[in-house]
């Protein structure tokens, strides 16, 4: 997928003009036309004068060809500002005299006359500077505000061409931006100058993207694909989707995970330099082999540079401390740096900016981003694309071993983030089980590139002292887990064993549904004996109302009946 | 280098502010360059009886000046005083447009009004 690298200058080709700019000589195969003439143009806010600037900062400060930088947009206390926001001194380099600054107004009435009239005091101005400080590169920015000043297009057609010859002529490299959206607005830029290249900037579903693109480049190859670039506060990245970011050095060194079970699976850890993607569910331990493989790195005397997306720095450093990791140690002594920022509204390219520039400034060996999965969420997919490649390119190309966590079910990630799968060099699957009434965690190598690694499912514990893998349980089912487990280690680790204790786990159900059916049995009956003793003694009392009932009717029935029946005494006596 | 010094109609007027202007040009010799005095030359003549100074500058002989003069578009001339600075280039072969910028209209022989301060 890598086209062969770009030559850098075929015999009796062009020389070439190194910019500096990372990424962009790459695709250039060596820079801008030496003692040529190149155009930029782009719409507001695509980094036109940030390109130029970088390009004679960067040929000023390190390749000894002072520069003159003359803008018809800004003052130079506003270029000064501008170079200041990207980290350069412009005033220290035009002190040194590696650079002038000039800023030229024209304003649009003071022509006055039907032509005759040249730009012979720009060239002046010019050559005047260059002769100054034996410049051997020139930017004329905003190159527009000039031309919409001349009212006569074939004067400022003519007179560009002898502006631009001039300096060619004197072998100096020129950079001419241009603020215009297409390159039909001001067509003069195609033919006057020997390599055009388009800026765009652009918001896409509220994400800010730069993207560049080398229209033309006489005399030589270039690559035709619209890169996306990041400026950032120490200038442009421009990172290409392809090619470029596969040339790096593949080391055969292994680093270790920090977790030594995980380091066997992976016979010997991942190599120096890859990256690595760690997939699980929620609470499946992601966070904690992130820091493992932190701790571990700090330990051998590597930094390491954390960028904790969804929590604060003091949280992480507090709950892997009950896990045995002192992440406080290793970030008083600078080994450890913990950047905690969650990606703004503002969208993926500012944040992209920021962790180049964090990476830049620290230099580490290992860069963990817990969790990537916010990424994944902001701007187009596309884009997403582009922008988790070239980061993850830019990490490669300097070495860096990447840990990436990601929030997402085995399937999903296989599934649905297929791009990032080819992305990455390990993948390492966490996730629960639940067996047997209970939640475990287990893990897996899913990929890793060049690695002999093992294909097990292995259970690990979190536990005080760190990420505990367990020896592997093979038996007829596979790997097992918890309690199920306990009972083979246990026993004889025979499917007889498991089933039997199976069976006990059932019986032992049972008993309990039958206790408390007991109990239920028990309450109903006593609740019925308390019915039967009311019942009872209702019945009694009314027994004894209706025999009272009846003597009474009885005995007077019998006096009725009997005719002495003045006399009780008689009739009892007889 | 001063190419007229103007021509003073008489005694009795009173001492009046000079008109001074710059003309800058890249090759004195060059077409355009002597296109650009001639042109400012008459008009001048003809507006500034009380008289004026007019300097020529070639940048050729002066370089620096590009840069402390703002100037990009050549021939350009810079009317030096009365203040403000005002500067028109081209080859001034538009009359109206020379007289307007500078203010030669009004009072032609006067110090300049205040639309002179067009184009500032």
């Amino acid at each position: 997928m890598a086209p062969a690298t770009v030559e850098a200058t075929k015999p009796g080709g062009i020389g070439k003009a190194r910019t500096g700019i990372a990424g962009f000589d790459e695709i250039t195969g060596g820079g801008l036309p030496r003692g040529r003439a190149t155009a930029i143009y782009g719409n507001v806010g695509s980094g036109k004068s940030v390109f130029a600037m970088e390009c004679l900062v960067h040929a000023a400060r390190e390749g000894d060809e002072p520069g003159v930088f003359l803008s018809f947009a800004e003052s130079e206390k506003e270029i000064i500002e501008n170079g200041e926001s990207l980290g350069f001194d412009l005033s220290a380099l035009e002190a040194s005299g590696k650079l002038v600054i000039d800023s030229a107004r024209m304003d649009p009435g003071e022509i006055a006359g039907t032509g005759g009239y040249t730009l012979d005091g720009l060239l002046v101005r010019l050559e005047h500077a260059i002769d100054r400080i034996g410049a051997k590169r020139v930017v004329i920015d905003a190159i527009n505000v000039l031309a919409e000043a001349i009212p006569h297009p074939a004067i400022l057609r003519a007179e560009l061409r002898r502006l631009l010859d001039g300096l060619k002529a004197r072998g100096i490299t020129t950079l001419v931006t241009l603020e215009v959206a297409e390159q039909s607005e001001f067509p003069v830029a195609e033919y006057l100058a020997d390599c055009v290249i388009h800026l765009r900037f652009s918001l896409e579903k509220g994400v800010a993207t730069r993207r560049l693109r080398v229209i033309k480049y006489r005399g030589s190859s270039h690559r035709m694909n619209e890169y996306a670039f990041l400026i950032a506060s120490r200038g442009i990245t421009v990172t290409p989707v392809t090619g470029v970011s596969l040339d790096y050095p593949s080391p055969d060194e292994r680093v270790s995970m920090g977790i030594p079970g995980l380091d066997d699976m992976l016979a010997g850890g991942v190599y120096r330099g890859d990256t690595v993607l760690i997939v699980g569910g929620a609470g499946t331990g992601k966070t904690s082999f992130a820091v493992s493989m932190a701790d571990a790195t700090c330990a051998r005397g590597d930094r390491c540079l954390y960028f904790a997306l969804e929590e604060a720095h003091s949280q992480i450093v507090r709950n892997m401390r009950s896990m045995g990791f002192d992440l406080a140690r290793y970030m008083e002594t600078d080994l450890l740096r913990i950047r905690s920022a969650r990606p703004g509204s503002e969208g993926l390219e500012p944040y992209l900016a920021y962790m180049i520039e964090e990476i830049e400034a620290f230099d580490p060996h290992v860069v963990v981003i817990d969790p990537i999965t916010p990424f994944l969420a902001m701007g187009l997919p596309e884009d997403v694309r582009g922008t988790l490649t070239r980061l993850l390119g830019f990490l490669k190309a300097r070495g860096v071993t990447a840990v990436n966590t990601m929030l997402s079910s085995e399937r999903e990630a296989l599934d649905e983030n297929t791009y990032i799968i080819s992305l990455v060099d390990d993948i390492i699957i966490l996730r629960n089980v639940e067996l047997a009434g209970e939640r475990n965690r287990a893990t897996s190598v899913l990929k890793a590139r060049g690695i002999a690694h093992s294909k097990q499912v292995r259970e690990f514990r979190l536990t005080s002292h760190g990420v505990d893998l367990l020896e592997v349980f093979t038996g007829a089912e596979g790997g097992a887990v918890g309690a199920s487990r306990a009972g083979l280690e246990a026993g004889t680790q025979s499917e007889e064993t498991r089933r039997r204790a199976e069976a006990q786990d059932r019986r032992a159900a049972l008993e309990a549904t039958r206790r408390a059916l007991d109990a239920r049995i028990e309450q109903l009956r006593a609740e019925f004996a308390i019915k039967e003793l009311e019942t009872q003694g209702l019945l009694r009392e009314s027994e004894a109302l209706a025999a009272r009932a009846r003597t009474g009717r009885e005995s007077v029935r019998e006096a009725r009946a009997s005719p002495s029946s003045g006399d009780d005494h008689d009739a009892e006596g007889s | 280098m001063r190419l007229s010094s103007g021509k003073p109609t008489g005694t009795e007027s009173p001492p009046e502010p000079r008109w001074e202007f710059q003309v800058f040009v890249v090759g004195r010799a060059a077409p355009h360059s002597q296109r650009a005095v001639l042109n400012l030359q008459r008009i001048l003549d003809r507006h500034l009886r009380g008289g004026y100074d007019l300097k020529v500058i070639d940048l050729r002989e002066q370089p620096e000046l590009a840069a402390q003069e703002q100037l990009i578009v050549i021939p350009a001339v810079v009317r030096k005083h009365p203040p403000p600075s005002v500067r028109l280039t081209g080859d001034f072969s538009d009359e109206a447009r020379v007289i307007g910028a500078f203010g030669l209209e009004a009072t032609p022989t006067a110090s300049p009004s205040a639309e002179g301060k067009r184009l500032g």
